[in-house]
């Protein structure tokens, strides 16, 4: 296989991946408040 | 004067462009039109109007990162090896022009809910952006560059992103461990300077940055070509293109998101949810109980800002390949390079969930938006491409300094 054709395919397979995922995945919701107040973006505590 | 041109890693993006004169890649154009259409239709109606705009914001920056080829691990490693500091002084207009928008719109004078790329100061982030540095050398991309140049056709690219994907994952699951390290919370310059004061200072501190790259640069006596030409769509940019670009354009995701452009997070997500699949339960561990962990976690991939607009990056720099002729190199995989991309890609995403992001979500966002950390992120993510750099040759790079 070329990497061309490597490429192609697995973009190709990451997006049914992604639609896959959404299909299986319950209703959205939005984040529960945890009582944590999130000091990164990623929703770290923050150290003191 | 050394040719950058003849440096070995697949990123050679910080080189003075030139057109390619090759006719445009149909096939791969088409795929990345079907490919953003169908799935700007699927988050679209399935989950909103906001998403398949950030779709297409992430495209866009695809697009702007292949043609200017905006890499800022090359752009470092040119200015160290060849005292080429074009690159990285792009890198600093990106971010003075993007602050401008920033430090507003994050203390104020933006819609309600927008937030910074503010996060603590501490041992997690000194070691994960030093680790960052280093792997990225090793990975020859960082989190931006693996992706642009895996959509512009570097298969050897998916051996770093997948490895990127697991020290993501591990990274996620030991940050709590360093989090309870020796740390301090965020500081927001502009809770300290103020708005016109943060903007005034880290002004003449990138001003500053810039100016000791020009005197390297001479002392290196690097002579900089000028680029041939210039095409919109089929590009090559120069560099100052591309800075004023991308600011605008993460700017523009800071309103549509509500947080600046990342693209590491969404990784980490990925890793869990294929580890979720192969049965591990990722719910059990802390970083993933708090809430915006558990949330992604829980909800479609598709609902996550930061995986729509990692698809839309790869997809949007598939489209400006595809227009440059370009799309797609031969693929050359020896076992040493294989190692590097590895160890670097595992590198990148430990270091990546430690410190906060990588040069997009730490260094640009960071510093744009007015955190202390973004600044430390630089200097040890820098002290790690040193490292890095060093040990390069040891993977068969034939970078020449």
């Amino acid at each position: 296989m070329t990497g061309k054709a490597l490429i192609y395919v697995l973009v190709l397979a990451g997006l049914m991946l992604a639609i896959g995922d959404h299909l299986l995945s319950p209703p959205l919701h939005a984040a529960q408040d945890d009582g944590i107040a999130a000091c990164a973006p990623c929703g770290a505590p923050c150290p003191n | 004067m050394t040719d950058v041109s003849l440096t070995a890693g697949a990123e050679q993006v910080s080189a003075p462009p030139q057109r390619s004169g090759r006719a445009a890649d149909r096939p791969a154009i088409v795929f990345a039109l079907a490919a953003l259409g169908l799935l700007g239709i699927v988050t679209g109606f399935e989950v909103s109007g906001r998403m398949a705009a950030l779709l297409l914001i992430g495209a866009a920056l695809g697009f702007v990162l292949l043609h200017g080829a905006f890499g800022f691990t090359a752009g470092w490693r040119n200015l160290v090896l060849y005292g080429d500091g074009r690159g990285f002084r792009a890198q600093l207009l990106a971010i003075g022009l993007a602050m401008l928008g920033f430090i507003p719109l994050i203390n104020g004078y933006g819609p309600d809910g927008i937030i910074g790329a503010v996060a603590p100061v501490g041992t997690s982030l000194v070691v994960g952006s030093f680790l960052f540095g280093l792997g990225m050398q090793l990975g020859n991309g960082c989190g931006s560059g693996t992706l642009f140049t895996l959509g512009g056709g570097s298969a050897r690219m998916i051996v770093t992103l997948l490895f990127f994907i697991i020290g993501s994952v591990i990274g996620s699951i030991h940050l709590p461990w360093w989090l309870a390290q020796p740390g301090w919370n965020p500081v927001n310059l502009a809770d300290h300077a103020g708005i016109a004061g943060t903007i005034i200072l880290q002004s003449a501190a990138l001003a500053g940055l810039a100016w000791l790259t020009l005197r390297y640069q001479k002392s290196r006596g690097f002579q900089a070509t000028l680029p041939k030409s210039a095409g919109l769509l089929s590009g090559p940019w120069p560099f100052v293109w591309a800075a004023l670009a991308l600011a605008v354009l993460d700017i523009v995701t800071l309103v549509v998101a509500g947080h600046p452009w990342t693209i590491t997070y969404g990784f980490a997500l990925w890793g869990a949810k294929g580890a979720q699949a192969i049965g591990f339960d990722m719910s059990g561990f802390q970083f993933w109980q708090w809430a915006k962990g558990k949330a992604a976690l829980e909800n479609s991939v598709l609902a996550d800002v930061t995986s729509v607009m990692n698809i839309g990056l790869i997809l949007g720099a598939m489209l400006a390949a595809g227009l440059a002729g370009s799309f797609a190199k031969p693929l050359s995989l020896t076992p040493r390079f294989l190692a590097a991309a590895i160890i670097g890609g595992l590198l990148m995403g430990y270091g990546a969930r430690l410190s906060f992001g990588c040069n997009i979500g730490a260094f640009l966002g960071g510093i744009a938006s007015g955190s202390l950390h973004g600044w430390i992120w630089f200097v040890f993510a820098f002290a790690g491409t040193l490292a890095g750099i060093r040990l390069r040759p040891l993977f068969g790079f034939g970078d020449q300094a």
